[in-house]
C-alpha cells in the first residue's frame, strides 16, 4: 500500500517526527486479520516556513530514515516487519526518471515563500475599490507579512495563497503517480495558519481533480480514500503582546474553521441542509485542554521549535489507524465520501505524566511491544555492540567486524537517528502532559522501561546484555544454516537479529507489556 | 556438512590415537623398565582412554553444558583446556602409580615424565575434540578462534 502523507503546516511536521519514531519501530498498520501490511510512505511537507526547526528537525529525520531504510532493506517495498521496515520515499523517488522535481520531502511553495502577502496579490496594482476591500479583508499586519515565515496564524492569507497548489509541478506529478489503492492523509492543525487553511485546500483540488485538464489520473484521484487528521488545540504560547499569536485566539480560530469545515469539507450542507456525505473518508479530531508547557512565541522569524508532545504521538497514530480500514468503509463516488468516519481519542488514564499503559488497550496491543523493542534495540546498540563485536554472532557469516563502527550507516543510525530519537524522548517527557515511555536514564535494559518491570525469578536472571547476546548467537546460528543473510547482508543480518530477540525476549523477560 | 567433516575427522583422529596410543607415547617417552611395566600392566590403553574421555568431555561440557556469553572468551576456553590438562595427566598418574605400587615399582620420576607427555596429548586431544564439536555450541562455537 501507498500513502500520500500531506504534512500541513508546523503541526504537520510535529505528527511526523512520532510516525517516524513508530516506523522506526517496525510499527505497521495491519489488515484484517492482523497481519502487517507493507507500506510505503510518500510524505509532502507544505509549508512556506522552510526555516520552521520543526519542518528541518522532521526532513532530517525522514532523510536519515531513509538512508537507514535503505541500508537495511533497498528499495523493496515489501517488508513486513523488522525496525524501520516501512518505506518512506519522496516524490521524486517514485515519479519517472527525468522529470525535473528536486529530490525533498518540501513541497516547493518558493513563489509564495520569497513574497509579501501583498505582492503576492498583486495589492499595488488594484484600483481603489479593490484596494478598499482588500483592506477590510486583510489586516495591514497580514498584507505585509512575507510569507517566508508561513502564514503567522492568519488562515484567511494562507487559504489564498496556497491556491496555486493545483498548479504546482509537485502536484502535477503526484497525480501522474497515484493509482486507485493509493490512499491520502493530510495533517494539519486547525488554530494556526497554514494548516487550518492548507488543509481544506488541498483536499479541494484532489477532489476537484475531474476539473483540472492539467493533470492525469483525475478520476482516481476524485475518488481517493482520504484521512485527515485536524489537531485542535494543545499547546501554550507565551504572551507577547507584539506577536499576532496569542493562545487566547486559539479557540475562536478553531471554531471558526470548525465551522467552515463542517459547511464545506468534513461534512456538507446545501440549501441549509447537513447532508451525510463528506469530502473526507476519515477524519481524526485531537486536542487537550491541558496546555503544554508555554512555548517561546515566535510567528516564524526566529525558527519556531516547539518540544515534541503526547498529542502528536497520539496523532501519528491516527495515520495508521486510517490505513487499517478496510477498502470497503471508505468509498468515495463523484468525490463525495459516502459513509465517512469520525474519531476522536481518549486516554485510558487522564494523568499529568503519562507511561505506555495509559493509553487504551488497542493501541497498548498495536504499539507498545514494538515502541518497547525498539528502545531495547537502542540500548544495545549504543551501549553494547561495541563490546560484543568479534564475539558470538557477529562472527558468523556473514561477519560484523569492528569496521562495521565507521560505516555511514551505523554513524547515521547512531549519531543521527538515535540523537534525534533521544531529543524526542527528552521533549516528551519535559512537556505537559509528561509522556515517559522509558527511564532514559537507564543504560541497563531492565530498568529501561517505565512501569513495566523485568522479571526475575528462581534461575532466571533479569534481562540483560548477555541474555541479548545469547538470544542472538542462538538465532544466528539458526539462520546461518538456511543462509538468510547470504554473504553480504551484515547491516540487515544485526537488525533482523535486534528484531527477532527482542520480540523473544520482551516476552520472556517482562511482566505484562500491556 | 563442513561441520559433519570436522566432527567425523576429530572422531577419527581420536579412534586412531586409541589404536596407536603405545607407539605414540613411546615415541614421546621411552625408557626401558617404565615402558615396559607400562606395556605389560596394559596402563597404555586405561590411560590412552582416560586422555580421550577428558579431553571430550571436558570440551563437552565446555560447549554445551557451560555454553555461556559470559565464558566465550578465548582465555576462558584455555581456562579449560588447563583444567582438561591438569585433570587427565593426574588421573592416569593416580591410576598408574597405584599399579605400580602394587608391583612394587618406584617409577616416581618416570611417571613425572610420562605425565608431562601426557599433558601435551591431552592438549592436542582436547584442541582436535573442540575444534570437531564447536559449531553446535550456541554460545561458544567461535571460541577459541572464530570459525
Amino acid at each position: 500500500m501507498r500513502l500520500f502523507l500531506f504534512l500541513v503546516g508546523g503541526t504537520g511536521s510535529r505528527v511526523m517526527r512520532p510516525l517516524i519514531m513508530q516506523f522506526a519501530a517496525g510499527i505497521h498498520p495491519l489488515d484484517s486479520e492482523g497481519n502487517p501490511m507493507p507500506l510505503e510512505v510518500v510524505p509532502i511537507i507544505v509549508d512556506p516556513h522552510k526555516a520552521n526547526e520543526d519542518l528541518k528537525r522532521t526532513d532530517n529525520l525522514m532523510r536519515w530514515y531513509k538512508q537507514i531504510r535503505y541500508s537495511i532493506y533497498g528499495e523493496t517495498v515489501d517488508v513486513r516487519k523488522g525496525f524501520f521496515s516501512v518505506k518512506i520515499s519522496t516524490l521524486s523517488d517514485i515519479i519517472p526518471v527525468g522529470t525535473n522535481l528536486s529530490d525533498s520531502f518540501l513541497f516547493n511553495l518558493g513563489s509564495i515563500a520569497s513574497k509579501k502577502f501583498q505582492d503576492f496579490i498583486s495589492y499595488s496594482t488594484l484600483d481603489t475599490a479593490n484596494q478598499a476591500l482588500c483592506s477590510m479583508m486583510f489586516s495591514d499586519y497580514q498584507l505585509d507579512t512575507k510569507m517566508d515565515i508561513g502564514f503567522v496564524g492568519s488562515p484567511n492569507i494562507g487559504s489564498i495563497a496556497l491556491n496555486q497548489f493545483k498548479d504546482s509541478e509537485e502536484f502535477k506529478q503526484f497525480s501522474n503517480v497515484f493509482q486507485k489503492t493509493d490512499r491520502i492523509f493530510v495533517v494539519s492543525s486547525i488554530f494556526g495558519g497554514t494548516g487550518a487553511a492548507g488543509y481544506p485546500i488541498i483536499v479541494k483540488n484532489i477532489r476537484n481533480a475531474g476539473n483540472n485538464a492539467q493533470i492525469n489520473n483525475r478520476g482516481d484521484l476524485r475518488d481517493a480514500k482520504i484521512g485527515a487528521l485536524t489537531v485542535l488545540p494543545y499547546f501554550n504560547v507565551q504572551q507577547d503582546e507584539n506577536s499576532p499569536i496569542s493562545r487566547a485566539d486559539f479557540i475562536s480560530k478553531t471554531k471558526s474553521a470548525l465551522f467552515y469545515y463542517h459547511d464545506n469539507l468534513t461534512g456538507l450542507r446545501r440549501h441549509g441542509v447537513d447532508l451525510q456525505e463528506s469530502k473526507v473518508n476519515a477524519c481524526y479530531y485531537l486536542g487537550d485542554e491541558i496546555p503544554s508547557n508555554p512555548y517561546f512565541n515566535d510567528p516564524g522569524e526566529n525558527g519556531q521549535r516547539n518540544d515534541a508532545h503526547v498529542v502528536e504521538y497520539v496523532g501519528a497514530l491516527a495515520v495508521l489507524d486510517f490505513l487499517q480500514i478496510p477498502d470497503q468503509q471508505l468509498e468515495t463516488v463523484e468525490g463525495y465520501a459516502q459513509n465517512p468516519i469520525y474519531k476522536e481519542y481518549g486516554l485510558a488514564n487522564n494523568k499529568l505524566t503519562l507511561n505506555l499503559k495509559d493509553f487504551g488497550l488497542p493501541t497498548r496491543l498495536f504499539v507498545n511491544k514494538q515502541l518497547i523493542k525498539f528502545h531495547l534495540a537502542y540500548l544495545y546498540l549504543t551501549y553494547q555492540l561495541k563490546e560484543d563485536l568479534g564475539r558470538g554472532y557477529t562472527l558468523d557469516k556473514p561477519e560484523i567486524s569492528k569496521g562495521f563502527l565507521v560505516t555511514s550507516f551505523f554513524s547515521t543510525l547512531t549519531s543521527d537517528f538515535f540523537v534525534g530519537y533521544m531529543t524526542w524522548l527528552k521533549e516528551l517527557r519535559a512537556n505537559q502532559r509528561s509522556f515517559m515511555p522509558f527511564n532514559l536514564k537507564a543504560t541497563n535494559l531492565s530498568d529501561s522501561i517505565n512501569e513495566v518491570e523485568a522479571k526475575a525469578g528462581f534461575l532466571k536472571s533479569k534481562i540483560d546484555y548477555k541474555s541479548v547476546l545469547s538470544t542472538m548467537n542462538k538465532l544466528s546460528q539458526q539462520y546461518a544454516k538456511i543462509g538468510k543473510y547470504g554473504t553480504d547482508k551484515v547491516i540487515f543480518k544485526l537488525m533482523d537479529l535486534l528484531d527477532e530477540t527482542f520480540e523473544k525476549l520482551v516476552d520472556e523477560k517482562f511482566n505484562s507489556i500491556v | 556438512m563442513k561441520n559433519a567433516i570436522l566432527l567425523i575427522t576429530g572422531a577419527v583422529i581420536t579412534l586412531l590415537f586409541l589404536l596407536f596410543a603405545v607407539p605414540l607415547f613411546e615415541s614421546m617417552y621411552y625408557e626401558r623398565e617404565f615402558s615396559n611395566e607400562m606395556f605389560n600392566e596394559n596402563v597404555y590403553l586405561m590411560i590412552s582412554v582416560v586422555t580421550a574421555v577428558v579431553a571430550w568431555g571436558v570440551a563437552g561440557v565446555y560447549y554445551f553444558v557451560i555454553n555461556s556469553v559470559r565464558f566465550s572468551r578465548w582465555y576462558h576456553w584455555m581456562v579449560m583446556l588447563a583444567i582438561a590438562a591438569f585433570v587427565a595427566p593426574t588421573i592416569n598418574y593416580i591410576y598408574a602409580d597405584s599399579i605400580f605400587t602394587a608391583l612394587d615399582y618406584d617409577f616416581t620420576h618416570q611417571l613425572w615424565s610420562f605425565a608431562s607427555v601426557n599433558l601435551v596429548v591431552e592438549v592436542v586431544l582436547f584442541m582436535v575434540a573442540s575444534f570437531s564439536m564447536r559449531w553446535w555450541s550456541t554460545n561458544c562455537r567461535h571460541t577459541p578462534i572464530p570459525e
